[in-house]
């Protein structure tokens, strides 16, 4: 089995929670689209998690594969007419092969080299978004392209669009779920554990990180197509480094080595962010100062709390 | 094709060049010495701007010169202190995360403290204007920026090369484990090397005030350009540092003047092709962060 029952059961009840969040959302005060948000956060996250928590390596990059989609996915469908059923899948092959190129390029870096070497690709394409004006509307941002039906399914309504991406948020943990369970997942925290002697071992390291990095990408890449979809709006911010930055700030207060840390860092994310800004503008300082305490006292995250004798 | 043009865009090149390499001088040696790359550099050349601001408006420009990257030194040394020295000997990820956490928070409180609006910022009297440089008219501001930082590398050339406290810096580069085992306090040597790092930082913010105006975002401009410096220069290395920055300065001026679309690009191009044909960065040491 790629899942055991253990993870069937979680899975199970996570994905019934979403479930009926459409109906308790707006009696909390909130609104559906911010269980939409959490679901897209969560996929970006999880996805990105891949590679940080599961192989051990940081990028400060993947919002360029993030906007990227994004754009590609709101281009698709205002100049050439593509159905999302198609514009969805282009734009996250599209992710997918920037991802392959550039890793190919730097995976061989390693650690804070590593890290600033995503950042500045990822700035590359920042710019490309924000200068392009005639392709991509510049500062001003993408609009004038809105999501309509997918396969005959109308998704236009709010409702309708939080479970359309719940269909993806559920592959999503799915597929982590068995990735990480399978002997390729395995021997990306074998990496993580140790380089030198997963080399000893045999294995082709580089290759794995390259693989590792790519696939991350592709699901930042579909989050970020889900996220132009949620707003009808693409902007250049979406590419930027702080967003790469609120990936990681996700998994690591959710908890990197936990499954689920990375969405319940999404959760706590948005849910902050939403809060603390119907109070003050500067929600980033609160948020900010949050993540500082959980990387000098809470390494492990939230879910990592409730970890005992599991000492790395 | 005027000769004045080109030359002008050649200065301009040079002196944003030589804030990046102030920038990456103070990155640099913070990040060859303790390992952390310090992502709150460019918030912190943004207080350095701010700083000045304010000082200016009671005491004048000269005072805010030199009073404001001595504050700003001293809020690293302080944050050094506090927060980063718990993460030394830890996954190099954790300082880096660390200084983002930092960096996040700090623009907003330069957000709170002084707006979210630009602020206008002027030179003092006698550099504003132009001087005839008999084959242009150049900015007289920029021109002395130019000059300041010249002697600015020197003094840290002389500084890292023929002083005993620098030479303990340039060894902390090297292995800063085994300057402490030779007795150095190195407590002591972290906490000034980040304070000369962030000192730098804060300079580079009240040059480029007069130039660029005051934003809260103005760090971002900067930061990017001053990684894409190390990478190109190699990390730990003076000279690095240098070339790469001036390198950069000029080949985004040029850019700017004769192909505008890809100016901001063109530092990212340039970044890659190094990487392609020298992945350890012009002047880098084999092994160091490799």
């Amino acid at each position: 089995m790629i899942w055991s029952k253990k993870d069937i059961l979680w899975i199970g009840a996570v994905a019934a929670l979403f479930a009926v969040l459409p109906l308790l959302l707006p009696k909390i005060g909130s609104s559906i689209p911010v269980g939409t948000e959490i679901m897209i956060w969560g996929i970006f996250a999880m996805g990105f998690n891949i590679l940080l928590g599961g192989t051990g390596i940081l990028s400060f990059g993947h919002a360029a594969f993030f906007g990227l989609a994004g754009y590609a996915t709101g281009l698709l469908i205002l100049k050439d007419r593509l159905p999302l059923v198609l514009a969805i899948p282009v734009a996250v092959l599209g992710a997918f092969l920037a991802a392959a190129l550039i890793g190919a390029l730097i995976i061989r870096k390693r650690g804070i080299y590593f890290a600033m070497l995503t950042i500045a690709f990822g700035q590359m394409f920042y710019f490309i978004a924000s200068q392009w004006n005639s392709l991509t509307g510049g500062l001003d941002g993408l609009t004038g392209f809105k999501r309509t039906v997918f396969l005959g399914f109308d998704i236009k309504p709010e409702v309708n669009f939080f479970y359309f991406v719940f269909g993806f948020f559920l592959l999503t943990l799915l597929f982590v779920r068995a990735l990480m369970n399978s002997s390729i997942g395995k021997t990306l925290v074998a990496i993580r554990e140790n380089v030198h002697r997963a080399e000893f071992l045999g294995i082709d390291v580089k290759k794995y990180q390259h693989f590792a990095f790519v696939v991350s990408a592709t699901f930042s890449g579909l989050a970020g197509a889900l996220y132009a979809l949620l707003l009808n709006f693409a902007f250049p911010e979406l590419l930027h480094w702080k967003t790469s930055g609120d990936a990681v700030l996700m998994s690591v207060i959710g908890g990197m080595r936990a499954f689920f840390g990375p969405l319940v860092g999404a959760g706590i994310f948005v849910f902050l962010r939403d809060i603390i800004s119907t109070y003050t503008a500067h929600w980033a300082l609160p948020l900010g100062a949050i993540f500082v305490v959980f990387v000098l006292f809470f390494q492990k995250g939230i879910l990592g709390i409730f970890e005992r004798g599991n000492g790395e | 094709m005027e000769l004045s043009l080109l030359l002008s865009q050649l200065f301009n090149g040079i002196a944003t060049g030589m804030l990046y390499v102030l920038m990456a001088m103070g990155l640099t040696i913070i990040m060859g010495t303790m390992g952390v790359v310090n992502f709150s550099h460019g918030v912190l050349f943004t207080f350095g701007a701010y700083f000045a601001f304010t000082i200016a408006a009671k005491a004048g420009f000269w005072a805010a010169l030199v009073a404001a990257p001595f504050v700003v030194g001293l809020i690293g040394m302080v944050l050094e202190r506090g927060l980063v020295s718990r993460v030394y000997g830890k996954d190099p990820l954790y300082g880096l995360l660390l200084t983002f956490g930092l960096a996040m928070a700090l623009e907003e409180v330069i957000r709170i403290g002084w707006g979210t609006t630009g602020l206008p910022f002027s030179p003092p009297d006698f550099l504003s204007g132009f001087i005839d440089l008999k084959i242009m008219f150049y900015p007289a501001f920029r021109l002395a920026v130019l000059g300041f930082i010249l002697l600015l590398i020197a003094a840290l050339w002389f500084f890292l090369e023929r002083t005993t406290t620098g030479k303990i810096v340039r060894a902390g580069i090297q292995d800063s484990v085994m300057v402490g085992i030779l007795g150095v306090n190195t407590k002591a040597l972290f906490t000034g090397v980040f304070g000369l790092g962030t000192f730098l930082a804060g300079l580079a913010g009240v040059l480029s005030a007069p130039m660029s105006g005051i934003m809260p975002t103005m760090g971002d401009n900067v930061i990017m350009p001053s990684f894409i410096v190390i990478i190109l220069g190699g990390i730990g290395s003076f000279w690095g540092s240098v070339t790469g920055g001036l390198m950069l300065g000029i080949i985004v001026s040029l850019c700017i003047q004769f192909v505008p679309a890809v100016a901001e690009l063109s530092m990212y191009l340039v970044m890659a092709l190094v990487l392609l044909v020298r992945p350890r960065g012009l002047f880098g040491e084999e092994g160091l962060f490799e």
